[in-house]
């Protein structure tokens, strides 16, 4: 028996260590999906500690023979999607002020470990281009390209955890894969920055 | 399809290493032989580089250190403030509010279309008022063995009594005669007497002269009243009371109800003294 079924057995016995253990392990898989999505800290956190809460109350629901990643990749997607609709009236001004607090945020630790500033502001300006990017592709782009670059889940498991068929999710890859290169492109040139080298 | 457009549609699935070890050879092999597939795959293999750079910023150990016991927190919080398990109904309602908007918008249609039925039937086909005049006279329970003709003369009686005491229970002097309104009661009266007629015609029995003599009394004083021209109201009012004091015939009508057993005939308040007297009776 593989430690991740011994984990289920005991979740669905209801096991508090169990659960905590649960939350120890892929609390930060959670968080970092969730911030990929949402970039935004706070938010991230609460919808990690959504994600946990979920998982409390429905564990009695999880399909043995599936993954426990994937489920949690699922349930965390899910409360993602349901936070970026609610914030969906946002404006356009208040995504453009998230961007920078991103950068800002990002180009503290440079400075704080005394690099050099030009590299730093070389830094900040990547970051920025990374997440301009990154807003060019579709939100189910995104979850795939998100899933399969930062958090190596294999196409096979993504298309588990989105419900998505194989073939779509190559097709979702493709597709950001390609916005993403070309929105690249053409900050570099705005930029004149050599971050593609 | 071409070895290019294969090699293309391998590429994203290559750089990631999700490529069976058979097409990784045939992949590799096709970028060796082909320098404009080579370029355009280290084109993405940059920009997906680049987006490895991404940053994340870590929270810090503090936070991670205390996630749990914030989770934990807001889990107990949560449980606690959890809805008590709700009535039946009330589960009811809450899943009715919890129906996909389209059910409602389908209500609402339904809703609207039931009102505008009701709304075009009511404006458009209004219940005619001679029939539903024609259902306030015959209240009586009808029994199997009563006649047409005891029918007619139930509701003769009625009509008339009614027609009677609204002028027998009216004062001219200190109340406005347009309430009254005379001649409605003339033209009411004119019918009975036609009525009237008929019923003395069709009564053979010889058993039913009692009634028919209460029937020519009541016909005598509608006479009266409905040949009065429209300037004599106050005439015709005391000629009214008059002619039913004179001749009992409020008492006679109560007396052959009660012999009959026609109901209602006791919730009867007339003013039997006339104007003069302002004495009011009770039968």
């Amino acid at each position: 028996m593989t430690e991740e079924n011994s984990l289920v057995d005991r979740l669905g016995s209801g096991e508090a260590a169990a659960f905590k253990e649960l939350v120890e392990r892929y609390k930060k898989k959670v968080y970092f999906l969730a911030w990929d999505m949402v970039r935004n800290q706070s938010d991230a956190e609460d919808i990690s500690q959504e994600v946990f809460l979920k998982v409390f109350r429905s564990l009695k629901t999880f399909r043995k023979g599936s993954t426990l990643g994937s489920w949690l990749y699922r349930i965390t997607y899910n409360v993602c999607i349901d936070h970026l609709r609610k914030k969906a009236i946002t404006p356009e001004s208040m995504k453009e002020a998230e961007l920078e607090e991103v950068v800002r945020k990002n180009s503290i630790l440079p400075r704080a470990q005394n690099l050099d500033p030009r590299h730093s502001a070389e830094k900040a300006l990547l970051q920025r281009r990374i997440e301009q990017a990154l807003q060019k592709v579709s939100t189910q782009e995104k979850a795939v390209f998100l899933l399969r670059h930062y958090n190596n889940l294999v196409i096979k498991d993504i298309a588990e955890t989105l419900n998505l068929s194989i073939g779509s999710v190559k097709s979702y890859l493709s597709r950001a894969v390609k916005k993403i290169q070309k929105e690249l492109a053409v900050s570099k040139v705005n930029s004149g920055s050599g971050g593609l080298s | 399809m071409s070895q290019c457009q294969e090699c293309r549609s391998w590429m994203v699935e290559a750089f990631y290493g999700e490529l069976s070890p058979e097409r990784r050879d045939s992949f590799e092999a096709h970028l060796r032989s082909c320098s404009e597939c080579a370029v355009e795959y280290a084109e993405m293999e940059s920009a997906l580089r680049v987006m490895a750079e991404r940053e994340r910023p870590d929270p810090g150990q503090k936070f991670w250190d205390g996630y749990w016991v914030r989770l934990s927190q807001r889990l107990v919080k949560e449980e606690m403030h959890k809805p008590a398990k709700l009535h039946w109904w009330r589960r009811r309602i809450h899943n009715l509010s919890a129906q996909p908007k389209w059910v409602y918008q389908a209500a609402g249609a339904v809703a609207l279309i039931v009102i505008g039925i009701l709304a075009g039937r009511t404006l458009f086909f209004p219940p005619a008022p001679v029939e539903r005049a024609a259902k306030t006279w015959i209240q009586t329970p009808i029994s199997p063995d009563q006649d047409i003709i005891t029918l007619r003369i139930w509701s003769y009686l009625e009509k008339s009594k009614l027609t009677l005491l609204a002028l027998v229970n009216f004062d001219p002097r200190t109340e406005d005669p347009y309430v009254l309104n005379l001649p409605r009661w003339k033209e009411i009266s004119r019918g009975l007497v036609t009525e009237a007629a008929f019923l003395k015609s069709e009564i053979k029995d010889p058993r039913q002269k009692r009634m028919i003599d209460l029937v020519s009394d009541i016909e005598v004083v509608l006479l009266q009243l409905a040949n009065l021209g429209p300037d004599q109201e106050i005439e015709t009012v005391d000629l009214v009371k008059d002619g039913v004091k004179q001749r009992g015939i409020i008492l006679k009508m109560i007396l052959y109800e009660m012999g009959q057993g026609i109901p209602g005939s006791k919730d009867i308040s007339f003013d039997s003294g006339g104007s003069s007297s302002g004495h009011k009776s009770s039968f």
